[in-house]
């Protein structure tokens, strides 16, 4: 016990340096039969289930090191009056994540085949945003360029977004009383997809003569089943254009294949004491409809390319001539873009992983119908770490309610207290959560914004089952 | 069950009440949001621009007399032409310019006349010989670009006679002799007549012979007992196209002067510099057949009140070559050093030209009278100086800068970075002149910023900081209607040389601090 109490509290120093997202709430709420979408080898308490249309619905919004508070200055009445952009930029960390991200399950069903399998069918449309930014992206803008005469202002965008259909069958196997294991093959269809390869720019300042030097260098690319061209060029900039014919859209709903994996193990230590592992959404997907790259980078348009870099030491003396004879200063931004091409164009198919996960989790029933559980979860964005540490208690009273309180460490964040709340009415349950309820009365500290809520039909008990059926 | 579930909605339905009532409204209520709290560190490069002395010259309209010698070095170079300071046909003309005449009067009984010849009787029969002064030429020949003779005979006999005149020595273009021959009646003939064109042959002594008869029908009953005749020979409006002979050394005054532009120098320079090993070149043309010289006493640049004398001594003696068909250089003694002031604006050369120095000892010439001396006068001045307390000014009129809101910018810092590759040590300031006031409003440095110069041809950099604490401060410099640039120039003792090559590289760049809620809410 020790050791496990000795884990988890490394697990929670290593949460406090990192950041990311987190275990939704409902995760460890008893009554919800969707325990498997994060831990494919966990048990339900139903023999079996069937979900409405849209039956469950997740909504998270993880908003970094962003707080209201840092952002806003409000007068007596709680108005915002000054957005207090250096106290904001003070606030952030050298990377930051912003993520949204929906799953929402269409259409789904669960069943216990005898006593040891458990096997359930969904359909679920899952989007995912997570945006990563330097701190000196907005830092450069607020703080000024002679901030960063040391060292140079490190300016970094990563955009990775994905909407795709996922038809998963997932399949659990309880191998004796101690172990058991769980495996989602799943089936991706993708609706759209944005993700930048690299937006990389360093920008540095000569504390001296405050010459200017930049490196730069970004790649993106983009797809959708919504057929879109996207050009841009120097005289007209950008042009983007949509052909919303239905037929088309729908021929290409099912053209960004891609495969998923979802695994799982729990080991049951002692009676009461259960250890989990998952590693989740291991997979891709091929996208094939109205792939676009956008590049840029710099090029050697003139003196101000000096060796890799953009240069800009001051107007020279025939950009000096050209502004007194009169002419339009346009032009010499027109000169100056020169340095900075971009290039939009249709490509071939290309490949985009999901974002994976890790789970590991640690459930003690302390008394029947009540549990506490420590849970971790590791999600590998691109180029980004995001690790989270949940504790959660659970209790079932009196068999119909189910009240779930869950504490969210990530960095930034460390006041996510959330609430679950559930009612087994029989064959129909219905519940809600949050993963933040501390949001409701100080929005201006909280940094996620999650909600989940879902009504499940089921059927039979396992409890009563087992008791029906002792020997199996 | 239903009530069950009645009650578990109204109950998810009140936690969610309480999440969304729990949050405080006003909180997003972004009316009143009307400030941004950042104040940012930003330094821009505005200039970084390489300018030689080329360059400027280039883009300065006013400066011709600013220019490049073939080594690059800059020099200040004035040039005039004085065409036709000696003119041939004027010398020529002020010696013809008084009548040439002979007149006399004969008497003659009737017994002391030739005899009859025929039915003729020669009354008069005599040489009219007029002579040319002797004092400036002695002429062997010439050809009359204009003149006239007038010829007259007065007798006291009433009937009619014949008058002949002849003179060899005149020829028409045609090459025929001068004659006349005409009837007189009344005791008297008169007659001028057009020699343009003629030819003149002179053996000797200036001398023009015309040999006039005066003759009338055989009657001796008529002829009185004395006869009386009264004659005139006399050339006029003489003028010559050429003339051949022996001439006599001419002197001639000479003063010549010409006005120059030295706007540039005089608007913006003020002090005086010395500059070394000035150069003033003579070219001379001189299309007469022969040498002369001209005694120099004085060749000097003068305005503002001084001058300057370009001369080493005076007077000095300045050989002319003969008949050099073009512009030939002479040599004149040149100071060493010379003290230019930029408001000279004047030249003067004053002295006597001697033509035909040896006189009549001079073989035989030949003058046409459009035969000239013309002098060019190059005045060339290196810019190779010591210079002490020069002071460069220029205004340049300045409006229409749109500034931004007052308080968007503060602790304004303009860095200007020098690097010098002139030999010349300058003393920076810019003043902000109100023209309307009449008044300086600022300066941009608080005292004058020195830029050091060039050490050994190798350029020095230099940096000159100008502060202003609040932008009120810039606007009240920019609110002006001029900015006078001012620099103080010199040298550090040893004398220098300006180059056309030689650059200035200016690196300008501004600091300060930007309220990011001014910028956007002004």
């Amino acid at each position: 016990m020790r050791k496990i109490i000795f884990t988890v509290l490394m697990w929670g120093c290593f949460c406090l340096s990192v950041n990311g997202q987190a275990l939704d709430v409902t995760h460890f709420m008893r009554i919800s039969p969707f325990q498997h979408n994060d831990l494919p080898s966990s048990s339900t308490i139903y023999n079996g289930y069937v979900s409405l249309p849209a039956g469950n619905v997740q909504v998270g919004v993880n908003l970094g090191p962003i707080r209201y508070k840092n952002l806003f200055e409000t007068d007596a009445e709680g108005y915002p009056t000054v957005l207090t952009a250096t106290k904001f930029v003070n606030s952030l960390s050298y990377k930051n994540y912003l993520g949204v991200n929906s799953d929402i399950e269409l259409l789904g069903f669960g069943f216990r085949i005898k006593d040891r399998f458990f096997l359930t069918v969904d359909h679920r449309f899952r989007s995912n945003l997570d945006f990563t930014y330097s701190r000196d992206v907005l830092g450069l803008p607020i703080y000024g360029n002679m901030a960063y005469v040391d060292e140079p202002a490190d300016l970094k965008l990563g955009i990775n977004f994905n909407a795709y259909q996922e038809y998963g069958v997932s399949f659990r196997h309880q191998v004796n009383d101690k172990i058991s294991w769980g495996v989602r093959p799943k089936l991706l269809f993708g609706v759209a997809n944005i993700n930048t390869q690299y937006f990389d720019a360093l920008v540095a300042t000569d504390p001296t003569d405050y010459t200017i030097t930049m490196t730069y260098a970004a790649a993106m690319r983009a797809a959708a089943v919504v057929p879109f061209t996207m050009t841009f060029n120097q005289q007209d900039g950008f042009n983007f254009e949509i052909d919303n014919d239905a037929r088309t859209i729908v021929g290409n709903v099912f053209r960004n294949v891609g495969f998923g994996l979802d695994l799982g193990f729990s080991y049951k230590i002692l009676e009461s004491l259960n250890l989990s592992a998952g590693l989740l959404d291991l997979g891709f997907i091929n996208w094939n409809t109205s792939t676009t790259r956008m590049t840029s980078g710099l090029e050697d348009a003139g003196s101000m390319y000096q060796e890799g870099s953009f240069s800009f030491s001051g107007l020279s003396q025939s950009q000096i001539q050209s502004l007194m004879n009169g002419e339009d200063y346009e032009e010499l931004l027109d000169t100056l873009a020169q340095y900075f091409p971009m290039d939009i164009a249709p490509m071939g198919s290309y490949v985009t992983g999901l974002t994976p996960r890790f789970v590991l989790q640690a459930d003690y029933e302390f008394a029947k119908y009540h549990r506490v559980s420590a849970a971790t979860q590791f999600r590998f964005t691109k180029n980004y770490f995001q690790p989270s540490l949940t504790l959660a208690y659970d209790g079932l009273f009196f068999n119909t309610i189910d009240v779930c309180v869950a504490y969210t460490m990530q960095r930034h964040s460390y006041d996510n207290l959330g609430i679950g709340v559930g009612f087994n009415l029989g064959y129909l349950n219905v519940y809600a959560g949050t993963q933040n309820i501390i949001a409701a009365f100080s929005v201006k500290n909280v940094s996620q914004l999650t909600g989940t809520v879902g009504i499940v039909f089921n059927w039979g008990h396992y409890d009563n089952w087992r008791k029906k059926n002792p020997k199996q | 069950m239903r009530q069950k579930l009645h009650s578990s909605l109204c109950i998810l339905a009140l936690l969610m009440s309480v999440f969304f009532i729990g949050c405080n409204r006003n909180a997003f209520d972004f009316s009143q949001l009307d400030e941004i709290d950042a104040n940012g560190d930003w330094g821009f490069p505005l200039l970084n621009a390489e300018y030689t002395i080329g360059d400027i010259l280039e883009m300065s309209d006013n400066v011709g007399y600013l220019q490049q010698s073939s080594d690059g070095t800059l020099e200040i170079r004035y040039e005039y032409t004085f065409d036709s300071v000696i003119s041939a046909s004027e010398y020529l003309d002020s010696y013809f310019d008084h009548d040439v005449s002979v007149e006399g009067t004969k008497t003659y009984t009737p017994g002391e006349l030739p005899p009859i010849q025929g039915n003729v009787q020669v009354l008069y029969n005599d040489t009219l010989t007029t002579q040319f002064p002797t004092d400036m030429v002695l002429l062997e020949s010439a050809t009359l670009k204009t003149g006239q003779i007038q010829l007259m005979v007065t007798y006291n006999l009433t009937q009619p006679t014949r008058v002949d005149v002849t003179c060899p020595q005149l020829t028409s273009a045609s090459g025929q002799p001068f004659h006349v021959e005409a009837q007189a009646t009344g005791g008297s003939y008169s007659t001028t007549l057009d020699l343009s064109g003629y030819s003149l042959t002179v053996p000797s002594d200036n001398e023009i012979d015309f040999f006039m008869v005066v003759s009338c029908e055989a009657n001796a009953s008529t002829l009185p007992s004395q006869l009386t005749f009264n004659y005139r020979a006399a050339f006029s409006q003489i003028s010559f196209t050429e003339i051949r002979g022996k001439f006599v050394s001419v002197n001639l005054p000479l003063d010549k002067e010409w006005d120059f532009d030295s706007e540039f120098l005089r608007d913006h320079i003020s002090g005086s510099m010395t500059l070394l090993n000035p150069q003033v070149t003579c070219e001379i043309l001189n299309t007469f057949p022969v040498r002369g010289n001209i005694v120099l006493n004085q060749a000097q640049l003068s305005g503002g009140g001084s001058s300057a004398s370009l001369l080493a001594y005076s007077p000095a003696t300045v050989e002319i070559p003969g008949n050099t068909q073009q512009f030939a250089p002479v040599n004149l003694p040149i100071t060493s050093s010379l003290q230019l002031s930029p408001d000279f604006d004047h030249f003067k050369l004053k002295g006597n030209a001697t033509i035909n120095p040896d006189g009549f000892n001079t073989p035989t010439l030949v003058f046409r009278d459009d035969q000239v001396i013309s002098l060019r006068i190059r005045v060339v001045l290196p810019l190779e100086m010591n210079m002490d307390d020069i002071f460069f000014r220029d205004t340049i009129p300045f409006s229409g800068l749109n500034l931004p809101s007052e308080s968007a910018f503060s602790n304004i810092l303009l860095r200007l970075g020098i690097t010098n590759g002139l030999p010349l040590n300058f003393q920076l300031q810019a003043y902000f002149y109100d023209s309307q006031t009449s008044t300086v409003k600022d300066s941009l440095f608080v005292g004058p910023q020195v830029v050091l110069s060039a050490l050994n041809d190798a350029p020095r950099s230099s940096e000159l900081f100008a502060s202003k604490e609040s932008f009120a401060e810039v606007q009240r410099m920019f609110a002006c209607d001029n900015i006078i640039l001012q620099a103080r120039l010199y040298t550090d003792g040893s004398p220098v040389s300006i180059n056309v090559a030689q650059a200035i590289r200016l690196h300008l760049g501004a600091r300060m601090n930007v309220d990011l809620n001014s910028l956007v809410n002004n």
